[in-house]
């Protein structure tokens, strides 16, 4: 008997280590493999153009595709950009929304295009100062088309691109869409009408948020908290994704006109449509 | 323990870390929202109003021969290409336009105009400017303003680089001033139905008038509001019009008229220009302001000298009076003047038929120039006084009279000096055109002039003597 009880034992202490602590180990080894979840944070502090929407777009891109980030908080401090910059954000950004969560922070400044991607997002932080809105397009009617000795073009917009009454008529129908995208962004949270939002104002927030072009007065980490709970998740980690998606630097190339001396000025370059506020001073220097 | 026991606690030991971690960090496995995006492809570019009327000749031109003034003085904030259409519709309606670059005083202008067109200006009026647009409009010319709050002078300080802004209706609300219109200092603007952009103002109110008759939409691109203090207003705009003064809604108009319907006050002019004026009826509102410019009719006066004829004219003197060496000088001075506004004088012993006429006469004729001075109620009594009837007495020893009259047949203008020596004088003043020194009555001139004594010699009057003196010899 005595002979026999060490087996007993033994069999004993490898049934339990067989049938409880192995599923348990593997159990915590599983477990170990479930990420935490991270809330992703995205920087816009410039112009939305080619290279900053790029920069962003591919951020939009990583949360996709990464099941840890959670939710994504968009800091936002730029005075807007060209129409198709913002607009491919934009829809980046509605497909993010559809998996996972988008908090806005304003910085100092969401203003035109910028608030077009405060439109689309989930909710909208900001703080009573940052400046919201100017909710509209600005342009620069091309010429009136003519024709020259020395240039052949195959038709009479070949030069002008389009005619100076059509390209007003393209501003307000962009007016028409960017008022739609506040609307249907907003929704009932809206408390203005198209008279005061499509007018271009720009509003410190508290008056922002009087009207419901923002959602609370806030700091970035209220905008991170609101993010996590939107996405129910807890013991989160806050991580910059543009390190993570965009480990190599694009080439940089400068939206904003340079004064003869270098200065930047805060309007582009370029003649376009755009999404943009401009200061009301340089507004009247143009 | 039996097998499954076992079996199922081994499940339940695998999971529970699994399922202590996720708990731990996400409340529930998956988000999943349903987001709303607008149809992007359900928008369209707005459709401008279909023009209803084109800029097409007119059959039978009103304002034949008439004249319209355009002030190109006041640092206008226009281009000639731009108003072109205005100009091309008054040329079919017979009218000839001329620009006024400050060349000569504008009191000169206005007295052969019909109206007078003043597009957003950036130089103030002077007093006598002013002074010269109020009697033109008194005497029946017509003033139209055109002010547009794109064309504001925007001027920068070259040391401090702050900007300015100058907008026109500063420059051109004192014109307006008399007439009880003025531009407020604004844009209207619709936010919610307007013609491609907030600051092309649709409107389809429109009062009774010629001008506006027939119009069932007109668009105004960038347009200063008018307020007709004593006038009436021809246009008036939806209840969803902005002004930019307040950013209040309300009626507003954009096209006045004075209360005495000779002045016409437009805060745009945009409308009239290529391509604006081809949108809804703007194209007949451009036809009614060119019907509006040629409309006027303006009695000739004594003032307008010379622009009293319009056809060849005679001269003719009666009584005593003879052509002699101290009148032809005179006389030559009067052909000139007239021949500036392509009227030819001809003297004749007899006024031809058809043709209008200048008499000149002396007073001391009674007999022979009351068939002249009885149409107009004036007598001529024994104490060599002058009876104006409606005026009182005036002394017939050193006052010239201009009397003028206007008939389909002819026009006659009869210069009478007290004595045939004075008419030269008489004559060489109306020649010059300036009448300042002369009380102007309807069609009465009573001038002063400088009785003339027997011994004085006057006829080198124009010309210049230099008096030298002897150098006075040194004495030694």
């Amino acid at each position: 008997m005595d002979e026999t009880k060490p087996e007993l034992q033994w069999i004993r202490v490898r049934t339990v280590l067989l049938w409880l602590a192995l599923p348990l180990v593997l159990g915590l080894l599983v477990a170990a493999l479930i990420p935490p979840p991270v809330i992703g944070v995205i920087s816009l502090s410039d112009a939305i153009y080619s290279y900053s929407a790029q920069a962003v777009i591919k951020q939009i891109d990583y949360a996709r595709k990464h099941p840890e980030v959670r939710a994504v908080v968009l800091v936002l401090d730029s005075p807007g950009g060209t129409v198709v910059h913002t607009e491919s954000v934009y829809l980046e950004l509605l497909k993010l929304r559809e998996s996972k969560p988008v908090v806005v922070s304003i910085e100092g400044m969401a203003a035109s295009g910028a608030y077009y991607l405060t439109a689309g997002s989930d909710y909208a932080f900001a703080k009573p100062t940052s400046m919201v809105g100017n909710i509209g397009v600005i342009g620069v009617l091309p010429d009136s088309p003519s024709i020259f000795e020395n240039i052949i073009s195959t038709g009479p917009y070949k030069l002008w691109g389009s005619p100076r009454d059509t390209y007003m008529r393209q501003i307000e129908t962009i007016k028409q869409v960017f008022y739609e995208v506040v609307k249907s962004g907003r929704g009932d949270r809206l408390q203005a009408g198209p008279d005061v939002v499509l007018s271009g104002q720009i509003w410190p927030a508290a008056a922002a948020y009087q009207i419901g072009l923002i959602d609370e007065l806030g700091s970035q980490s209220d905008a991170i908290e609101k993010a996590a709970s939107l996405a129910r998740v807890s013991n989160y980690t806050v991580t910059d994704l543009y390190s993570l998606s965009v480990p190599q630097t694009p080439v940089y190339y400068g939206f904003f006109a340079e004064s003869g001396e270098g200065t930047t000025l805060p309007y582009p370059k370029e003649a376009g449509i755009y999404l943009l506020y401009i200061p009301p001073a340089l507004v009247e220097q143009r | 323990m039996k097998t499954h026991t076992r079996i199922i606690l081994a499940v339940v030991l695998f999971i529970l870390p699994i399922l202590v971690r996720s708990v731990t960090f996400y409340q529930t496995p998956f988000y999943k929202a349903e987001v709303s995006r607008p149809d992007f492809a359900s928008f369209k570019l707005p459709e401008p109003p279909t023009p209803s009327a084109s800029l097409a000749a007119v059959a039978a031109p009103a304002g034949e021969g008439k004249v319209v003034i355009i002030d190109a003085y006041h640092g206008n904030q226009y281009v000639p290409n731009e108003i072109e259409p205005l100009v091309t519709a008054l040329s079919a309606r017979g009218g000839r336009v001329e620009f006024d670059k400050g060349v000569q005083p504008l009191a000169g202008q206005l007295k052969y105009a019909s109206a007078y067109i003043v597009f957003s200006p950036s130089l103030a009026f002077s007093g006598d400017e002013l002074r010269a647009i109020r009697q033109f409009v008194d005497s029946g010319g017509r003033l139209l303003v055109f002010a547009d709050p794109t064309r504001s002078l925007i001027a920068v300080d070259s040391y401090s680089g702050a900007t300015f802004v100058s907008p026109d209706v500063n420059y051109i609300n004192p014109v307006l001033a008399p007439y009880g219109l003025s531009f407020a200092n604004d844009y209207l603007y619709n936010l919610q139905d307007n013609e491609g952009n907030f600051r092309n103002v649709k409107f389809v109110d429109f009062s009774d008038s010629p001008m506006t008759a027939g119009l069932k939409m007109v668009v105004f691109y960038g347009v200063h509001s008018v307020q007709p203090n004593t006038g009436s207003s021809l246009i008036r705009s939806d209840s969803n019009t902005f002004s930019s003064l307040t950013d209040q809604r309300g009626i507003y108009a954009p096209l006045a008229l004075s209360e005495n319907g000779q002045v016409l006050a437009a805060g745009d002019f945009s409308f009239l220009t290529n391509p604006f004026n081809q949108v809804a009826d703007n194209a007949m509102l451009l036809g009614a302001i060119a019907d509006f410019a040629l409309g006027s009719e303006r009695a000739p006066s004594l003032v307008n000298f010379p622009y009293l004829f319009s056809r060849p004219t005679s001269l003719v003197t009666v009584g005593e009076v003879r052509l002699d060496a101290s009148l032809l000088g005179p006389i030559a001075t009067l052909q000139n003047a007239l021949k500036l506004v392509n009227v030819p004088l001809n003297v004749r012993a007899k006024a031809a038929d058809g043709s209008d006429v200048i008499v000149l006469g002396a007073l001391q004729d009674q007999d022979t120039i009351s068939v002249y001075t009885r149409p107009f109620g004036i007598t001529l009594n024994e104490e060599n006084g002058i009876d104006i009837k409606g005026l009182g007495k005036v002394s017939a020893e050193d006052s010239g009279l201009l009397l003028f009259s206007q008939s389909p047949r002819s026009n006659t203008l009869v210069l009478l000096a007290p004595t045939a020596k004075m008419l030269p004088e008489l004559v060489r003043l109306v020649a010059g055109g300036d009448l300042s020194s002369c009380v102007v009555q309807e069609n009465i001139g009573i001038c002063s002039l400088t009785p003339v004594s027997e011994e004085e010699d006057y006829s080198f009057d124009d010309y210049y003597y230099e008096y030298t003196t002897e150098t006075p010899v040194p004495v030694p």
